[in-house]
């Protein structure tokens, strides 16, 4: 009985193994699988934010966090040095390291330090300690610090957008991750395996935007400068193309930088340029203006009585900065006068006022693509007091957003179209395909063609001799409007507060650019015409020559200097051929300046080194005039 | 003799094919590694331009103009290239 028990027992054993190979052996093998395989996550890199010429603005670099797993064998040991190297790494102590670790929530996982840089993790990496784990991830970097911050924004530790294009954008920036399937091994390792499945990841779209970041920079250097030197609490400026509404620059002050934007206060965080409202005072003007021009209230040279600068309408008295007398319409604007616009605008029904407010793109978002934008206030003429349309004939009782006072005159400029503002241009994927291209968009017809060019004249007129002469730029022509509004406090008007403005447009007969500046709580003096008009004449100065057209023009106009040159080299005062347009003349001996000019006169690019006298040039003299000359100065 | 030749290549071609399996799993390991370290360079490189660019950055290059006693004027012409 036993013995025949006991010849089972083989057969059993090897039925067992029959069964387990043949019927489980698939799910078992799965099952084994499954345990020695995982996914892992292949995070997207975010994509970069370009300026229109291809320079990084904002871009991805490596960054690590620093954990520990204090139960791993061998960590007892080393944990002394282990804290004091930490800590003179990362500038935190090493008890309070201690203390961290002690005070963990898991037991096998402590974070002790994010954002290790990569100098950092190459230290950490040579310590060969047990229990550290080095977790690396993105790391977003501005690589101009403040320059265009408010217009880039940032993003919070985990890499999402929480200001600016990096918010609005953030679903074409931040692309989708990838996953890929990993065998471990006994001692936890990943590693690749052939016929894992893979997802690669769908990396984020890059960012090429309108602004230039030259320009830019040129503008923010010069609005920090107008803010400082008139003791002004803030100042926001703004320029674009009017003709199509691309942002050429956007720029507050105080403002911050994006690469620690928990350092700075949410005042410097806010992009007052499409988030504050502000009573506009006389830049409003132009509304009242085109109605008045466009209903036929008035021509520009009809005369206007402005009488001895004063005027009572309702039992509230509004005035002009001195008497004017009677007046053609073209200088009520150009003097700004307050008596003659709200005498013309009397004889407008406050509907029409409305209406051409509400065209003009005043009480709604102009859409730019930045957040936060608000709307304005624009009163139904239904809730109007019986001051209110003469009040805001001159740019009081409504209040705008600087995008919006600058989209309304961007209208005059393009001949009467209310632009949509918009600050990327395109979208590219990492390797630079072209994905989508923003293509400008007006939003309605503001103002008839005829109505813009009667208006022009005294817009340009008022740069020329009227208020804003400081805004005037030899060889430019330049258009534009000053603005001077009292803040309210008190329930009154303050002198002490004060909103300065200027915007404008240049070249006035076939504008470029169109650029506001607003300047709030100046101290030196509050007038537009003296605060904010020269803060756009410097800008303008600087950035007319980064505009070929422009630069064309200027060139034509360019005062003639005669170039004196040492007499110690004679061949200086050589003539140069008046015209030569097929061969290369002896420059050396010319000044620098005089070589260089001629050249550009005929089209060649200009490469010098060095400044002074010309003591080198490539091509030599007699060559046919090439497209490239290299010129060596002696200084 | 003909048994023994068809174990041999049987024997030859299985270690082939478990050679080339070694190779084929070493190759993805060498290209994730490789593809590692492009991504860490590209994420270096990017960092250091980004120094660069703030270092030659054009609100840097306007102080420094404006230190060495330059003065903003209207640019007539065409950008001039200096080295």
């Amino acid at each position: 009985m036993v013995l025949s028990l006991l010849s089972i027992v083989p057969v059993v054993v090897v039925g067992q193994i029959l069964w387990i190979v043949l019927v489980d052996g698939g799910m078992l093998q799965e099952r084994g699988r499954e345990q020695a395989r995982s996914t892992v996550e292949v995070p997207a890199m975010r994509g970069a934010i370009l300026d229109r010429s291809g320079r990084a603005l904002a871009i991805n670099t490596a960054t690590y966090d620093l954990a520990l797993d204090p139960t791993v064998d061998g960590f007892a040991k080393n944990a002394a040095a282990f804290y004091d190297d930490v800590a003179a790494l990362t500038g935190r102590s090493a008890a309070a390291l201690r203390r961290t670790v002690r005070t963990r929530h898991s037991r096998q996982y402590v974070m002790l330090h994010r954002g290790l840089s990569e100098q950092q993790h190459e230290v950490v990496q040579r310590w060969d300690v047990p229990g550290l784990i080095l977790t690396p991830r993105f790391d977003r970097r501005y690589n101009y610090g403040t320059t265009a911050a408010h217009v880039l924004g940032h993003v919070d530790a985990d890499g999402q957008g929480l200001a600016g294009l990096e918010l609005v954008y953030g679903e074409h920036l931040t692309g989708t991750p990838g996953h890929r399937a990993v065998k471990r091994d006994r001692s936890g390792r990943i590693k690749a395996f052939v016929g894992g499945s893979v997802d690669e990841p769908e990396h984020g779209d890059n960012l090429v935007l309108t602004i230039d970041l030259v320009r830019q920079a040129a503008l923010e250097d010069e609005l920090r400068r107008g803010v400082k030197k008139t003791g002004a609490s803030w100042g926001t400026a703004v320029a674009m193309d009017p003709n199509t509404g691309a942002v050429l620059a956007m720029a507050n002050v105080p403002t911050y930088d994006p690469n620690r934007p928990g350092s700075f206060s949410s005042d410097a965080r806010r992009n007052r340029a499409i988030t504050d409202r502000f009573e506009p005072g006389s830049t409003f003007k132009l509304v009242s203006a085109a109605a008045a021009i466009e209903q036929d209230v008035v021509e520009m040279a009809d005369t206007v009585d402005t009488g001895d600068g004063w005027v009572v309408f309702h039992g509230h008295t509004m005035k002009d900065v001195h008497a004017y007398g009677e007046i053609p319409f073209r200088e009520v604007i150009a003097k700004s006068s307050n008596v003659g616009m709200a005498k013309t605008a009397a004889q407008l029904e406050p509907g029409t006022l409305y209406q051409y407010a509400r065209n003009l793109g005043f009480g709604q978002p102009t859409w730019i693509d930045l957040p936060g934008e608000v709307d304005g206030t624009l009163k139904r003429p239904s809730s109007w007091s019986q001051t209110t349309l003469t009040s805001m004939s001159i740019g009081y009782e409504v209040a705008v957003t600087p995008l919006q006072l600058l989209a309304a005159y961007s209208t005059l400029a393009n001949g009467g179209l209310l632009v949509k503002p918009y600050v990327v241009e395109r979208r590219e994927s990492m390797t630079g395909a072209p994905l989508w291209h923003n293509e400008p968009d007006s939003i309605r017809r503001a103002l008839r063609p005829e109505t813009a060019r009667t208006l022009l004249p005294a817009f340009e007129h008022a740069v020329n001799e009227g208020t804003a002469t400081a805004a005037r730029v030899e060889g430019l022509r330049v258009a534009g409007k000053t603005g001077t509004a009292l803040k309210v406090s008190g329930g009154g008007y303050s002198r002490e507060h004060g909103r300065a403005s200027f915007v404008g447009f240049f070249p006035a007969d076939d504008p470029s650019v169109a650029l506001l500046v607003v300047v709030g709580d100046p101290k030196t003096n509050l007038y537009g015409g003296a605060v904010a008009a020269p803060i756009f004449r410097r800008i303008a100065r600087r950035w007319a020559g980064t505009f070929p057209t422009v630069r064309r023009r200027l060139a034509d106009t360019r005062p003639v200097v005669t170039p004196t040159a040492p007499a110690s080299l004679p061949v200086a005062r050589a003539p140069l051929p008046a015209d030569s347009t097929e061969t290369l003349p002896n420059l050396t001996g010319l000044s620098t300046r005089r070589a260089v000019h001629w050249l550009q006169a005929r089209g060649v690019e200009v490469q010098l080194r060095g400044a002074g006298t010309v003591t080198a040039q490539t091509p030599a003299a007699g060559a046919p005039l090439p497209a490239r000359v290299t010129l060596t100065g002696t200084d | 003799m003909r048994i023994a030749l068809i174990i041999v290549g049987l024997a030859a071609a299985f270690t082939l094919y478990v050679g080339h399996v070694h190779a084929t799993q070493q190759l993805l390991s060498d290209l994730q590694d490789a593809r590692s370290a492009n991504q860490t360079l590209h994420l270096k490189h990017n960092r250091l331009k980004g120094a660069f660019d703030r270092k030659t950055g054009p609100s840097v290059i306007y102080e420094r103009a404006r230190a060495l006693g330059l003065r903003e004027s209207v640019s007539y012409g065409p950008t001039i290239t200096v080295e």
